[in-house]
């Protein structure tokens, strides 16, 4: 992000792209999930990936966990390119990214007990030498994750806790080999309303104790807005807006960001009207020319249809990919 | 273990088991040498002789009950085996994916359209006669078709996060499959090793019938052989084949009754239902599509 | 309760049972619904609202098993009625849409026979008569009746709820019941249909029961709302009620849950602890282990639910 000083980003996403065959039979199709998805995580920083379902954000947090191969683009951990160095993830970058899933009923296996799941990556890796010190340190992981006392969870199998507890747990699990980088997939999606504040608390936690650079992917903008440092809003596989928390919840320029925060149920205020948009999905497979967002678009314009929309900055750090955002001047609010 | 040991179902099929397995260690001490000429050919059942005598004038209760070991010993170890191999083809397929999954599948429907009786028939006649070519042969006719079971559950298992996370934790892939999938997996593995125990004893006793398994030694499928070689059904000499019928055919219920049981157990919706329905006809309330209505007040 | 009261739901109590005991979902739980209104049923893991949702019709499957009170849909008992009584009342007085549109959409028929079957199952009609009602109900739900020959794969998630909001609607009932309808829908389309939803209400007032978790959306779109917490009912007030002067410690938690987008950035708390097991109620108000304001009479007696003013009903010793 130009126009700011900023440290070097721990992680960084350039140019991801991904392309899915999906079909069988004689007519398989080509689902362009992502395209040109370019992200920074800085250490200490939270970064939100918000979109519906089929935007493309678990793909590219699935990506940077390595769990599946882009089918174009780089990933730089401290200024290297993984993919090309490593066509396999090491042990090492296991060590620095770790990933928290969105369902924790299905993160944790059940047939193991918690011991076990905190226990098999401080071994995997190294971190620990002997039993003693083995659980001491499972014990310190469950105190950080507000989980106490300790010997009430290590014995017991996920199926004897809570969803909020097995989510506490999968999050000390991602902890134990203390990561540079957290990739949490919704992590609160499938909580309990009065559970995700806790968590989403604890994300701020590790942020300012442990200097993780985190990575927030959500559908929840309003929860976005609450934890994160900065937002990018993806659609169709697409960054369509990026930027600090409070300019793009404030200020957004672009119209499906304008959608989506007007759609967002308020308690305290009453309801927006919804901009006049017409409904339609993301176009996912035979993706047309021009502006992914045309054929919905109330303000669009031919050159829309023709022409892809270069990356804009009409604020410093505030980045939009659309034909028609104004270039404020730095006074206007 | 305990649950299994509270089901009538398991209780009844392992009390057989049981005395089977007990026959099989100790009855040879027991019994007179089954190979010895003790009477007269084709004698029927009498106190000297409770199962009465073959048509070569052997005792046939001294050779069931010795050949009762190596019955059992050869479908137990055909069953493990072929769990084995269906497991670890099967799950391998289900998690590598791709380019493995195809050459694995590839190798598993060779392995289950080739006709099984005729390839034994043809390796039987190659490889010395004996139970371990029984052994041999069954496996290798039988593994496919656990190897297709187990692979279809290992890949719903795969997609689940708890198999993504120990990924991103850095396990390799051989501890993924063995810790962290076949766990998963133990109540098919247990039902698969029981009908693979039940198909190796059915197979293992007609092989040996044919002719096919070592005709010198004794075991049940051999005691059918010499029954037919000796015109058993001609004679009416019932004595020397419906006993070990009755035999194959106790160990393989007594299987089966210990599978019905394991699915119960592993379905614990199935469990919940029964006491519901115990309950209501206690209350005398009649069980219909919609939710029933129970007035304790 | 006056004579025109859609529903009316009394100290309904609804267990589960299982070989290891019974699992009490709902316990004494009341509440009307009236002519034209959007009632919301809110809670979370364990509060019992689906289970009365599926209740109300008695379609809850084993093992569960109602165990008291009444069930009055406009004057009729519905926990007396046998099964003949029953079909004639579902659809007609009572209608359901369930969560996930996928699971009750016949795969393999399209929708304009799907809606068919819906209508002459229940009142037997010819079948051209049968398809242009079909055509009228898509209509009206914002559907082009073309889709009359879709197979419901071909449609998005949110025109397949869509058509289930349409079959539930076929016969005019006077009460629609719907669980969870739009959490499996993106944040637009939910807007999108709830919106279409309430123009529908206006215009043809029928009465809904709208049960789900999220209670911002609720505070939106209903009139009344219920809080239940751990199988009982612990406040009942209108939505601007909840939203401004909720009492119930409960409430007032979740309501601290829902980080605003518009309103200045606050550290919210949400409410510590773990929601109740079921099959192991604490003793007393269910609340009582998580309630920051929990007296010793919290834990061993259970509040009733009173007025405060009115129409503002609560549960909570502290309160009283």
């Amino acid at each position: 992000m130009s126009g700011r000083l900023e440290a070097a980003p721990v992680l960084e996403a350039r140019g991801l792209t991904k392309v899915f065959t999906v079909g069988t039979g004689l007519r398989p199709q080509r689902l362009r999930a992502l395209h040109d998805v370019s992200l920074r995580l800085g250490k200490g920083r939270i970064t939100a990936l918000v979109g519906e379902s089929g935007s493309g954000k678990s793909t590219v947090a699935k990506i940077l966990a390595r769990l599946v191969r882009p089918t174009a683009g780089e990933i730089v951990l401290d200024g290297r390119n993984v993919v090309a160095e490593e066509p396999r993830a090491s042990l090492a970058y296991r060590g620095r990214v770790q990933m928290i899933f969105q369902d924790p009923f299905a993160s944790l296996n059940p047939a193991h007990t918690i011991a076990y799941h905190l226990e098999r990556p401080l071994v995997r890796h190294g971190k620990v030498r002997g039993r003693a010190e083995r659980r001491a340190r499972v014990a310190a992981l469950l105190h950080e994750v507000g989980l106490d006392p300790p010997d009430a969870f290590t014995l017991k199998r996920p199926t004897e806790l809570s969803g909020g507890q097995r989510q506490r747990i999968a999050i000390a699990r991602a902890l134990a080999v203390e990561p540079d980088v957290l990739l949490a997939d919704e992590p609160t999606s499938m909580l309990d309303v009065s559970l995700r504040m806790g968590v989403l608390n604890l994300m701020l936690r590790l942020r300012d104790e442990r200097g993780v650079a985190l990575l927030y992917v959500t559908h929840d903008i309003a929860s976005a807005r609450y934890v994160s440092d900065e937002i990018s809003v993806m659609y169709a596989g697409q960054i369509v807006e990026s930027g600090p928390a409070e300019a793009v919840v404030r200020r957004p320029e672009h119209p499906y960001t304008q959608l989506l925060l007007a759609a967002v149920p308020d308690a305290q205020q009453d309801p927006l009207p919804l901009p006049a948009i017409k409904r339609g999905a993301p176009p996912l497979v035979d993706v047309p020319h021009g502006c992914l967002f045309a054929g919905r678009c109330p303000d669009v314009e031919p050159r829309c249809r023709k022409v892809p929309p270069a990356v804009q900055e009409p604020a410093p750090g505030h980045r939009v990919r659309c034909h028609l955002v104004r270039l404020r001047s730095p006074t206007e609010p | 273990m305990s649950p299994l040991l509270k089901n009538r179902s398991a209780l009844a099929g392992l009390g057989i088991l049981a005395v089977f397995a007990v026959l099989a260690l100790l009855g040879p001490w027991i019994v007179g040498d089954p190979l010895a000429f003790v009477a007269r050919p084709h004698e029927p059942p009498s106190t000297e002789h409770w199962l009465g005598t073959t048509g070569q004038g052997q005792d046939v209760l001294a050779q069931l009950v010795v050949g009762t070991r190596i019955t059992l010993a050869v479908a137990f170890v055909t069953g493990v085996l072929v769990t084995m191999f269906g497991a670890l083809i099967g799950t391998a397929a289900a998690y590598f994916g791709g380019r493995i999954e195809n050459a694995l599948s590839l190798l598993t429907n060779v392995f289950l359209i080739m006709p099984g009786l005729p390839l034994a028939v043809v390796i039987a006649v190659y490889m010395p006669a004996g139970p371990v070519t029984i052994t041999i042969v069954l496996v290798i006719t039988g593994w496919a078709w656990n190897a297709r079971l187990l692979r279809a559950q290992a890949l719903s298992l795969r997609e689940r996060d708890f198999v993504m996370a120990a990924i991103v934790g850095g396990e390799s892939h051989l501890r993924v499959i063995v810790c962290e999938i076949l766990p998963n997996m133990t109540s098919l593995l247990v039902s698969c090793f029981i009908s693979a125990t039940i198909y190796a004893l059915g197979a293992q006793v007609g092989l040996e019938f044919l002719g096919l398994g070592d005709i010198s030694m004794v075991t049940w499928g051999t005691m059918l052989y010499w029954a037919s070689n000796d015109a058993a059904l001609l004679t009416g000499s019932w004595w020397m084949f419906v006993p070990t019928g009755l035999c194959v055919a106790l160990v393989g219920f007594a299987l089966v009754l210990i599978n019905f049981a394991v699915d119960e157990l592993s379905n614990p919706r199935l469990r919940a239902e029964r006491a519901w329905r115990g309950r209501l006809r206690r209350e005398g309330v009649r069980v219909t599509a919609s939710t029933p209505v129970l007035r304790k007040r | 309760m006056n004579r025109s009261t859609v529903l009316s739901v009394r100290d309904l109590h609804v267990e589960y049972l299982t070989e290891t005991g019974s699992v009490r979902a709902v316990e004494g739980v009341s509440f009307d619904v009236e002519p034209g209104e959007v009632f919301g049923l809110a809670g979370e893991s364990g509060s019992g609202k689906s289970t009365i949702a599926k209740a109300v019709l008695r379609i809850l499957e084993a093992p569960a098993v109602i165990t008291g009170g009444s069930v009055l849909c406009q004057g009729q008992d519905v926990l007396d009625l046998d099964e003949a009584g029953l079909q004639r009342m579902r659809w007609r007085k009572a209608a359901l849409v369930f969560q996930s549109a996928m699971n009750v959409l016949n795969p393999v028929m399209t929708v304009g026979e799907q809606l068919c079957d819906v209508l002459v199952a229940h009142r037997p009609i010819a079948q051209p008569l049968a398809t242009d009602r079909a055509a009228e109900l898509l209509r009206l739900v914002g559907i082009d009746a073309h889709h009359l020959r879709s197979y419901p794969h071909q449609l998005s998630g949110g025109m397949r709820q869509r058509v289930v909001i349409a079959m539930a609607l076929a016969l005019d009932p006077p009460l629609l019941i719907m669980d969870e309808p739009t959490t499996a829908l993106d944040v637009v389309v939910q807007r999108e249909i709830l919106g279409q939803l309430a123009e529908l209400q206006a215009k043809r007032q029928f009465s809904i029961l709208f049960i789900t978790h999220d209670l911002s959306l609720m505070i939106e779109f209903s009139s009344r709302i219920g809080i239940m917490y751990g199988g009982r009912m612990v406040e009942v007030a209108s939505a601007g009620g909840i939203a401004t002067s909720a009492q119930h410690p409960y409430t007032r938690g979740l309501l601290r849950s829902f980080p605003s987008l518009r309103g200045p950035r606050r550290t919210l708390t949400g409410i510590p602890g773990t929601p109740p097991d079921m099959r192991n109620p604490p003793p007393g108000c269910p609340f009582h282990p998580r309630c920051p304001e929990a007296l010793g009479l919290c834990r061993s007696e259970v509040p009733e639910l009173r007025p405060l003013h009115r129409n503002h009903h609560a549960a909570c010793h502290v309160l009283q």
